[in-house]
């Protein structure tokens, strides 16, 4: 991915050459050796409506499908130069993205960062002021050539309230051309992933937040699409139930392409194999998420107490400078003891060498250590990048 | 999937939630209840005006009728003349019925866009069908949903009147079947109307209001266009279509028909272009 446009001079990302080295590289790999197994319940594994439709999840494609399968889901999303203005405000100023096919993306930024926004118009909610949007090639409003290639989970968007969960997923599979004798079958699965298959009779006025949250991504996974993109998926959840619907979806990891939009950056840390991070309606910065947060050029030691042998950690092979920090990025006072930030050079060493050596030597001099960790976190990343 | 199968997806859901909603529910019951009580009234009034007045000749009753009628439809004997063989309890339960739809359009059409607009949940289905096609199953669910609940109340009718012994069970469900089915162009005129206003808006209660206060306007300008003697202005409101769907003469038929399908065509489709265009 490749926010080039973007007039970001903080971004230190060089995303399209670092992505494909990287994790999405792998997964899209991964995806396509595993040719898409569907659960082993699933009825997709009969014929499913993607597959009737020659999308990309046909178990058995020939191998001249599976060329052109690649050729055409390269990148999944492309965003070129796109504007959203509502009157006089601008939410969305000139974004450019590229999303590998079968990669994980965040999208993340402060509130008012255009994420939202740029979400929308990613689902065809909202139609760009200026710019183009590509989802698998066609425009994201192509309702009947993204039919069942794109699940969507819409942020805040009440499920119908006089639906029973059942018919309302069924009237969802029906309308993305899954045969009526299939449609049931496909609901059952998707509402076991999401563990709701208790819920087919409930209304979804009765569902807690909780519940309603994951019979929309239930929704968003049925029919096993291209292109999930999910919305806040975790926004106003218990953290049991955050953390659940986090394992939900990264077991979707590597069978289709997933973006997700968050404040939780942890979360994202987690899940993402890329990111972009908005500020302002601007791309600031984007890359794999090991870029983002450096976590192959930099290790963290929060100190618990001094004094620190900064000389001898100097002398660590591979290790380019060593700085004892007593504020963070955003001025406020570090815990304990400050913290240590190693730079290294990523072609000369890496990170676990980094670390064993360096806390060996930090351990020899009494030092007591609080924690250690890779890179500066995307939270740390995102604060020196947003206002 | 092409749209028409899309349409009859979104038709089907709006039917069965509209058929189960409290609203849905409370207005067919309220229709049942105004039509069975109105039918029976009228049973009662038949045999005692069959009682009292034996003596007075059928045709002389079909005389008065039918001046009354021809009266009432500005001079137009034909329709006098033709409307004249009907019971009169249909051809007022037609009237009621064509007087009431507006009110069951408003009420029952309100919320189907605006509110799922309002509340996102329309982004689940924009993913998944065409914009026009959800906006048409709306139009349609709509317009379905009034002319089942009209049927309800006339079918009550035609069996009591049929039991009650206004007319045999051939006239009253022959006729029945004629005054009911004129309700049906005026009740998609009607919900044209209404769903391409309310799908203006995000707030169902604004949607509400704005339909009845337009509804109302169409109300003024019909009054304007009978003070004023201007047929064609008198059409605007879609409930005076029955001066022509009634009619006998096929010419003015075809011109109620017309102007019926202009409303639907207009209505329905400028209302799904600009759904088609806006931010959901």
């Amino acid at each position: 991915m490749e926010p080039q446009e973007s007039k970001d001079v903080k971004s230190e990302a060089k995303p399209e050459a670092s992505l494909e080295e990287t994790k999405p590289e792998t997964k899209v790999a991964k995806t396509e050796a595993k040719s898409e197994p569907p659960p082993p319940s699933s009825s997709k594994s009969e014929e499913s409506p993607a597959s009737t439709n020659g999308s990309a999840v046909a178990l058995a494609a020939s191998p001249r499908d599976e060329v052109k399968k690649k050729k055409g889901v390269e990148y999944a999303i492309r965003a070129t130069k796109v504007v959203k203005r509502f009157g006089p405000k601008t939410a969305v100023d000139g974004v450019t993205l590229k999303i590998k096919a079968g990669s994980v993306y965040g999208l993340i930024g402060p509130n008012g960062a255009g994420k939202t926004t740029t979400f929308s118009m990613l689902a065809g909610f909202l139609e760009p002021t200026e710019g183009s949007l590509e989802v698998l090639g066609f425009a994201p409003t192509q309702v009947d050539s993204l039919r069942s290639r794109i699940g969507v989970l819409p942020q805040d968007a009440l499920l119908p309230n006089s639906d029973k969960v059942g018919e309302f997923l069924i009237h969802m599979a029906r309308l993305q051309n899954i045969p009526a004798d299939k449609a049931e079958a496909a609901v059952r699965t998707v509402l076991e992933e999401v563990d709701g298959k208790d819920w087919w009779n409930l209304r979804c006025s009765a569902l807690s937040h909780g519940m309603a949250k994951r019979v929309a991504i239930a929704q968003a996974f049925l029919g096993e699409p291209e292109v999930v993109l999910l919305d806040e998926p975790t926004a106003g959840l218990d953290p049991r139930v955050a953390w659940e619907i986090r394992q939900v979806i990264r077991a979707r990891k590597g069978r289709c392409t997933l973006v997700v939009s968050s404040h939780n950056l942890q979360e994202l840390e987690e899940i993402c194999d890329a990111a972009a991070i908005l500020d302002r309606g601007r791309v600031v910065a984007s890359g794999s998420i090991n870029e983002l947060t450096a976590s192959s050029e930099e290790v963290h030691v929060e100190l618990a107490s001094a004094p620190v042998g900064l000389d001898a950690l100097r002398q660590v092979p591979g290790v380019t400078r060593v700085e004892h920090q007593e504020m963070d990025a955003m001025g406020y006072r570090v815990q304990g003891d400050g913290e240590l930030v190693i730079h290294f050079d990523k072609k000369l060493t890496n990170a676990e060498s980094v670390i064993g050596q360096c806390l060996w030597i930090l351990l020899q001099n009494q030092v007591r250590i609080s924690g250690v960790s890779k890179g500066r976190g995307l939270e740390r990343r995102v604060m020196e990048l947003t206002d | 999937m092409n749209p028409i199968q899309e349409v009859i997806l979104i038709v089907q859901r709006e039917l069965r939630k509209n058929f189960r909603s409290v609203k849905g529910i409370v207005l067919l019951i309220l229709s049942l209840l105004g039509g069975g009580a109105f039918a029976v009234i009228n049973a009662i009034l038949t045999r005692l005006k069959t009682r009292e007045m034996g003596d007075v000749p059928e045709e002389q009753f079909r005389m008065i009728r039918e001046q009354g009628l021809t009266k009432f439809y500005d001079g137009d004997a034909d329709m006098g003349r033709f409307l004249s063989d009907s019971p009169d309890i249909l051809w007022t339960v037609s009237l009621i019925t064509i007087w009431l739809t507006p009110l069951l359009v408003a009420v029952l059409g309100y919320d189907g866009v605006s509110g799922e607009v309002q509340h996102r949940t329309v982004r689940f289905w924009t993913v998944r069908s065409r914009r026009t096609s959800y906006f048409m199953g709306k139009f349609f669910g709509l317009w379905l949903t009034v002319s089942g609940v009209t049927l309800v109340m006339h079918l009550l009718v035609w069996i009591i009147s049929t039991f009650g012994g206004v007319a045999s069970a051939g006239t009253v469900f022959g006729w029945g079947l004629r005054y009911w089915m004129v309700s049906i162009p005026i009740a998609g005129a009607w919900s044209a109307i209404a769903v391409l206003i309310a799908s203006q808006f995000r707030t169902p209660m604004v949607s509400l209001l704005s339909i009845c206060i337009v509804f109302f306007v169409l109300f003024c300008l019909k009054l304007t266009g009978v003070w004023f003697e201007s047929v064609p202005l008198t059409c605007v409101y879609p409930g005076t279509l029955d001066n022509f769907l009634l009619n006998p003469q096929m010419k003015r038929f075809a011109i109620g028909l017309a102007i019926a399908a202009g409303f639907i065509v207009t209505g329905a489709g400028a209302g799904s272009a600009i759904f088609a265009k806006r931010d959901v």
